[in-house]
């Protein structure tokens, strides 16, 4: 990826803060700026095209102070004035969840903007605009940039824009910034700003009314009104924000005014305030919408949004779901796993390469351990390199390419929230979904990302089905291979996997006590996979997985054969064997789930090398699949689990894990035995 | 991947358009970051392979004149 022409250096790090701090460059101007702006609005509108449209490359990036979270400075003149322009992280309210929404409400607090330009995307008005009430609401200087009107104009939207601005009382404006396309006029109503006071666009029920009315007087001199009304403070307490709590508390203030008009509020609504607030934005959204907006139908555009609409719906959403892994299924496990590695494994390296590096070797190298290294049960060549290249390239390559065909066409946020629904269902947090999905990708990433949820609730649960339940892309390529010999099986361990994710989720759900949040996301355009795009994609994802794939199996079967040689690994296999009989599993799949720890498709690749040599069969073959995918997270992932939830969370979510996995392998095992099933 | 320019990534997940020097928000607790290839979306964390050398190379002999 070619990197930004931007003039970056972190090496000065601020010692007192330990913040990032960007070098001087020749793009940093010298003088004060005469104006402030800042960019807000939700993600993917478009605010990066305005901030480049504005700034060019006059750039510099850095984390803001006290977060990891970046953000973009840059310097716009216009009609000769130098003006200073902020990119703030994407954020969909007032209300900040995330740690990027936080930082986007704190550079509107802290930084005091002279012009804060609300960027919306011109295609979805009505969802933006309540963030331009409260924006509003708030007493913010604001400009609305209907960005993106180029498309919203493709997609047969016309918007009065002269409508909505004597309807909101704020000047609007239409851009198409990648273009280009109204950023003069922009430039221009940027100088020409003058704050017109503050307007109320949103008169809410009497009840919340009434609660405005009665945190008002405690709230107008606390630190937030000074940038933002004391009624924006007052909604934003009523839909408990705790950081504008403590703003308000400020040094010994007394809040229990505040604290008692938002209980009482709550008391006596039906429903939460903050949804209620939410509710009535959206209300107020559609209304004004729909007096501003025209919609003309466009050929070809009705067939796009009504498949989209099928994909997130729970009944047709779960036929294309099938659909798309019934094709998984026949790429990867049929013609990856089947036809090429049979080929690859059996007759490449099966008759050519090993039996001419086993004889080669032995002849060169006569001391029988040291040649094992290369050649022997566990060696750099006939398991590392065998497993790497004949076993997973082939299934990997499949996966990867069908990936990025899914991928491409923009059905993986749909799958999300398709997801959602079920997730709303077991009682989950929807935020889940993002990280569950990526474990799709990697586990070890997806534990990472966990960090966007919002509570330590939230963290925990996810984590915990992230390690028992989500194989990894490879793992899950290498299962499909596995269980190719039979659709039935397929559709079994599935239906296990599901049942157990639903089933410990629900628990955990209801065992940790907490609220649930709403799940906003973005839904970009279907769009057909473009073929260019889909191979520079599998090739790149093949690239990155070989240069470390390779290194870790190589290193695996070194560590494996020295185990051999000293006999650690045949105590750990000894002593895992009691354990993996008991599930049902025959005794030589030890070894699998030993090597599983290190990466999780390695394991799954030394059950698919027992599948093919006869030992792993009908049954046996299912509950193996099932346990290695309950099985125990891979040594990445438990390393961030234990960085990212603390060694205690980390070591109860793998102790849970461990016998989890065996017991429901036993379970499986006698629930067949009984029902005389022999697969 | 999907660029829009040079500069730009946009995330096949969400469709959020960044620049890859943002793309390592997420990267602190990875044991993996030192050598890691991928890039993460800041807006939704979802990762995707860099754009290999190979095609960097293609591309930019395609728009020689």
């Amino acid at each position: 990826m070619s990197q930004p022409d931007l003039v970056i250096d972190y090496s000065d790090d601020c010692a007192s803060c330990h913040e990032r701090m960007p070098k001087r460059t020749k793009s940093q101007l010298a003088g004060t700026p005469a104006l402030k702006i800042a960019l807000v609005g939700s993600p993917n509108v478009g605010k990066s095209s305005v901030f480049h449209a504005l700034t060019g490359r006059r750039v510099i990036i850095s984390n803001y102070p006290g977060t990891t979270v970046d953000i973009f400075r840059g310097t716009a003149v216009l009609d000769g004035h130098s003006v200073e322009v902020i990119d703030t992280p994407g954020m969909y309210s007032l209300h900040s969840i995330t740690e990027e929404e936080r930082v986007g409400r704190a550079i509107l607090l802290r930084e005091k903007p002279d012009v804060v330009l609300h960027v919306l995307d011109a295609k979805n008005l009505e969802r933006m605009l309540p963030m331009t009430f409260q924006l509003i609401e708030a007493g913010l200087p604001i400009i609305v940039v209907l960005n993106m009107i180029d498309e919203a104009e493709a997609h047969g939207l016309s918007i009065d824009i002269r409508k909505l601005s004597a309807a909101i009382g704020v000047p609007v404006l239409e851009t198409a910034a990648s273009l280009g396309r109204g950023m003069p006029e922009l430039k221009q109503a940027i100088l020409d700003f003058k704050s017109q006071g503050f307007i109320q666009p949103i008169v809410y029920d009497e009840a919340i009314e009434n609660a405005i009315d009665s945190l008002v007087p405690s709230v107008k001199d606390s630190p937030p009104s000074e940038r933002i009304s004391p009624r924006s403070v007052a909604l934003l307490l009523l839909r408990q924000d705790e950081q504008v709590r403590r703003l308000v508390a400020g040094e010994g203030n007394d809040v229990s005014t505040v604290d008692r008009v938002v209980e009482e509020t709550m008391l006596a609504l039906p429903q939460p305030p903050a949804y209620l607030l939410a509710l009535n934005l959206q209300k107020e959204a559609s209304k004004l919408a729909s007096e501003v907006m025209t919609h003309r139908q466009t050929p070809g555009i009705r067939f796009n949004e009504r498949l989209s609409r099928a994909m997130m719906q729970p009944l047709s959403g779960g036929i294309i779901l099938a659909a798309v892994l019934l094709a998984m299924y026949y790429v990867v496990g049929v013609f990856g796993a089947g036809f090429l590695v049979g080929w690859l494994e059996k007759t490449l390296f099966g008759q050519i390469i090993n039996p001419f590096f086993q004889n080669t070797l032995s002849t060169l190298i006569p001391v029988k351990p040291i040649s094992d290294l290369f050649v022997g049960q566990y060696g750099i060549i006939t398991l590392g390199l065998t497993y790497a290249i004949a076993i997973i390239l082939p299934i990997v390559t499949t996966f990867f390419l069908i990936f990025s065909m899914i991928e491409d066409s923009g059905y993986l946020p749909r799958l999300a929230m398709l997801i959602d629904r079920l997730f709303k269902f077991i009682g989950l947090n929807g935020r889940a979904v993002i990280p569950m999905v990526l474990g799709f990708g990697c586990d070890t990433m997806a534990t990472i990302v966990t960090r966007t949820q919002e509570t330590k609730r939230e963290r925990i649960i996810t984590t915990l089905l992230l390690a028992l339940a989500i194989p990894c892309s490879a793992q899950l390529g290498v299962i499909f291979g596995i269980l190719s010999v039979s659709t039935g099986m397929l559709i079994t361990w599935l239906g296990i996997i599901v049942l157990i994710f639903i089933l410990v989720g629900w628990l955990a759900s209801r065992i940790i006590p907490g609220e649930r949040a709403c799940f906003y996301m973005e839904v970009p355009p279907l769009r057909l996979p473009r073929l260019s795009n889909v191979l520079q994609k599998t090739y790149a994802r093949l690239e990155w997985y070989l240069m470390e794939v390779i290194p870790i199996f190589i290193l695996a079967s070194v560590v494996l054969w020295a185990g051999d040689l000293i006999g650690l690994l045949d105590l750990l296999i000894r002593g895992l064997r009691p354990v993996v009989e008991f599930a049902g599993i025959p005794a030589a799949a030890s070894v699998a789930f030993v090597i599983g720890f290190f990466r999780r498709d390695f394991g799954a690749a030394g059950l698919y090398a027992l599948a093919t040599q006869g030992i792993l069969t009908g049954n046996s073959l299912l509950i193996s699949a099932v346990v290695m995918t309950l099985f125990v997270p891979c040594i990445a992932q438990f390393s961030v689990m234990i960085k990212e939830r603390g060694l205690k969370t980390a070591l109860a979510i793998a102790g849970f894990i461990f016998p989890f996995a065996f017991l429901v392998g036993f379970v499986l095992n006698h629930t067949l035995k009984i029902l005389g099933i022999n697969l | 991947m999907n660029e829009t320019d040079n500069d730009k990534i946009k995330c096949p997940f969400c469709g959020f358009e960044f620049d890859a020097v943002s793309s390592t928000g997420y990267c602190g607790s990875c044991p993996l970051a030192k050598n890691c290839k991928l890039l993460r979306c800041p807006n939704c964390a979802y990762e995707m392979p860099a754009e290999p050398k190979l095609f960097s190379a293609i591309k930019r002999l395609r728009r020689k004149p």
